[in-house]
């Protein structure tokens, strides 16, 4: 049997109108026995950026202890935070230093990336197991589901979705996709992140936002 | 190569980066697997190589990679001639790589092309689409509300914001 | 001296002295102030290091000597002091950018890529079997948080943040010189004048575009940001560039 296959769980990440949107199932089992349904798998990394780690859960541990380490060090050497698609090359060269003994995880990111003007735009990428970039427009999937999140999503997905849209979107297509994948389901969770700009107090002005949300989506 | 680059003072050749990279894939027995096309203009003139997974490597006026290779050379066995121009050229090597998209299993939807001279590489990112996705026959999209959660939590979070003082002359004296 | 088990000269460590001094630092600034005159000069829209290059004979094929570097497309140094100890910390420092590059696909901030020189160099004042490096480096670059910045590091491996320094035979005077001339509100256009002007005050002999080296650091604009990486390289445009002879001929004629 797949070691990918060995714990289950799923990552879809999904980009929207100034949003974008990362969720994933909350199961763990070793192979079809189900052991918990409340397993971390998408950790945030800053406040805009978060990642999802499906595969193998003892390398969803090591590797999100290993990335946290390293954009500590990044942090405090640079004085600023890791932007998105820093990160995600970071992502790539951890994976890739494991090229003949890799970590069973394919990771998902997404964030919110600084322009050059100052506003942010949405940001989503993948990897596969040994690093290699996938920077999508649309969205990106992994995790046992994915064959199965890649035909609901190219139903469901359509370009600049408002943040309520994107939500539905998400919400329904890893849970429909989930649900017809053995290894994965048992919950899930979604994080949004959205970008607003102008005026919404009188005494600041422009001003520029953002929100992070994570609701817990249940079956009908 | 970046640093063969500046401890020259030259811009390096292609036979350089073909030797450079043909010792690192020999060096890992065809573990790494990478099978390349690679092709520059230096100042030897343009050259074009494949290097394969271990190692070996060809210079040949026109060569192909991959699971495509064999459609796209059949093309170019029949239309490449020697001294084409630009046109002629970038037309040959997109109806080789069609060949490969129509004909392999394994190759598909565009064709991206590179043209490089001895000034500049013109990157052609998807320069034919011969499988253009057709417009949706209709939105699958879920109402607003559709889903129905446990919890909530939102966080707020402010990038960048100028206060404007509303009685101005009026500041706190910090001399 | 030359004595059986090594005796005292073995290893030239890198002692305190009684007054809480290290003398081989302090002969290795030494050995920098006998080098040529370098400096730097931050501008509002750039940076500009310069350097005299003066050989010591008529024989010497001057132009295989450089002393502006480049790092990354990005940063530029500038020496004085030991010519050898320079080629190994460009070296050095090329491939530390190099490095950085294959972790985050991007080259390192200025302040990143001094922090990495300046441990090299203080690595040492502090290792078994090894002297300091002879030379003082003038750091200058251009990245996206800090915009354009100048850094100085010394033998010990210390590092400041300067808007215009001089370091090497001349520094003093130098210093002194553009102390005077300085302002924030310099153009890059007129701080490579004022950098040749401030050489000119202690040049023995011709300034010529084969006696002086420039390098400069331009600050992208707000379109060159927004467009991005330059199509088909993958990269951003670079922001510092060396001063090619003609050019250097060009800024001496004015």
């Amino acid at each position: 049997m797949s070691i990918m296959e060995y714990n289950g769980g799923s990552v879809i990440a999904m980009v929207g109108k100034d949003c974008v949107a990362i969720a994933s199932d909350l199961r763990l089992g070793v192979q079809s026995l189900s052991i918990s349904s409340n397993f971390q798998k998408i950790f945030p990394v800053t406040d805009r950026v978060f990642v999802g780690l499906p595969g193998l859960a003892s390398d969803v541990t090591t590797l999100h202890e290993q990335f946290r380490y390293r954009v500590n060090m990044y942090t405090i050497k640079e004085e600023r935070e890791i932007e998105p698609e820093t990160f995600a090359q970071l992502v790539s060269s951890t994976l890739y230093e494991r090229r003949f003994g890799p970590y069973f995880i394919e990771p998902v990111i997404a964030g919110m990336q600084k322009t050059p003007s100052g506003s942010l735009k949405p940001f989503i990428a993948a990897t596969d197991l040994i690093g290699c970039l996938n920077f999508a427009k649309d969205f990106v999937v992994a995790g046992t589901a994915s064959s199965k999140l890649f035909g609901v999503a190219e139903g469901l997905w359509e370009p600049d979705l408002e943040a309520e849209d994107l939500f539905e979107t998400i919400s329904q297509t890893l849970l429909n996709a989930v649900d017809r994948d053995a290894f994965s389901g048992w919950g899930a969770v979604v994080h949004l992140m959205c970008f607003f700009e102008g005026s919404t107090h009188p005494l600041a002005q422009p001003r520029r936002s953002s929100t992070n949300r994570i609701a817990s989506p249940v079956a009908p | 190569m970046e640093m063969h680059a500046l401890s020259t003072g030259r811009k390096p050749r292609v036979v350089t980066a073909m030797t450079m990279l043909k010792q690192m894939l020999f060096q890992y027995q065809g573990h790494i697997g990478a099978a390349l096309v690679l092709g520059g203009v230096d100042a030897t003139g343009p050259q074009l190589f494949t290097i394969h997974p271990h190692g070996s490597t060809d210079k040949l006026p026109y060569v192909t990679m991959g699971s495509g290779s064999l459609a796209a050379m059949a093309v170019f066995e029949s239309g490449w001639q020697p001294n084409m121009t630009r046109e002629q050229a970038l037309e040959l090597v997109t109806a080789a790589i069609s060949a490969g998209i129509f004909n392999d299993l394994g190759s598909g939807s565009n064709v991206d092309a590179c043209v490089i001279t001895a000034t500049q590489t013109e990157m052609l990112r998807n320069f034919v689409k011969p499988n253009e996705r057709v417009q949706k026959e209709r939105s699958y999209g879920f109402r607003r509300g559709t889903t129905a959660y446990k919890k909530e939590e939102i966080r707020s979070l402010i990038i960048s914001e100028d206060v404007r003082p509303v009685r101005e002359g009026e500041e706190m004296d910090t001399t | 001296m030359a004595s059986a088990d090594g005796g005292a000269y073995s290893y030239s460590l890198t002692v305190f002295s009684p007054s809480g001094k290290l003398v081989q630092i302090e002969h290795a600034l030494a050995a920098v102030s006998q080098g040529t005159t370098s400096l730097g000069i931050k501008a509002s829209n750039g940076i500009v290091i310069a350097t005299e290059k003066k050989s010591s004979s008529i024989l010497i094929d001057d132009s295989m000597i450089e002393k502006v570097a480049v790092v990354c497309p990005n940063i530029g140094i500038v020496y004085s002091g030991m010519g050898p100890d320079f080629r190994i910390l460009v070296t050095r420092a090329r491939k530390s950018a190099q490095a950085y590059w294959k972790i985050y696909g991007e080259y390192p901030p200025t302040k990143v890529l001094t922090q990495e020189i300046a441990n090299i160099m203080q690595q040492a004042t502090q290792s078994g079997g090894v002297r300091p490096y002879g030379v003082s480096l003038l750091v200058a670059g251009w990245d996206i948080t800090r915009g354009p910045s100048l850094y100085q590091v010394d033998p010990s491996g210390s590092f400041w943040a300067w808007k215009a320094s001089a370091i090497g035979k001349n520094m003093v005077n130098a210093k002194t010189f553009l102390e005077k001339r300085y302002n924030d509100e310099i153009s890059l256009e007129d701080a490579i004048h004022t950098a040749l002007l401030t050489l000119k005050e202690g040049f023995e002999g011709q300034m010529t575009e084969k006696t002086i080296e420039i390098g400069v650091v331009t600050v992208p604009t707000q379109a060159e940001l927004e467009a991005g990486k330059v199509e088909g390289t993958g990269r951003f445009k670079p922001t510092f560039r060396k001063l090619s002879e003609e050019e250097v001929r060009d800024y001496l004629a004015l």
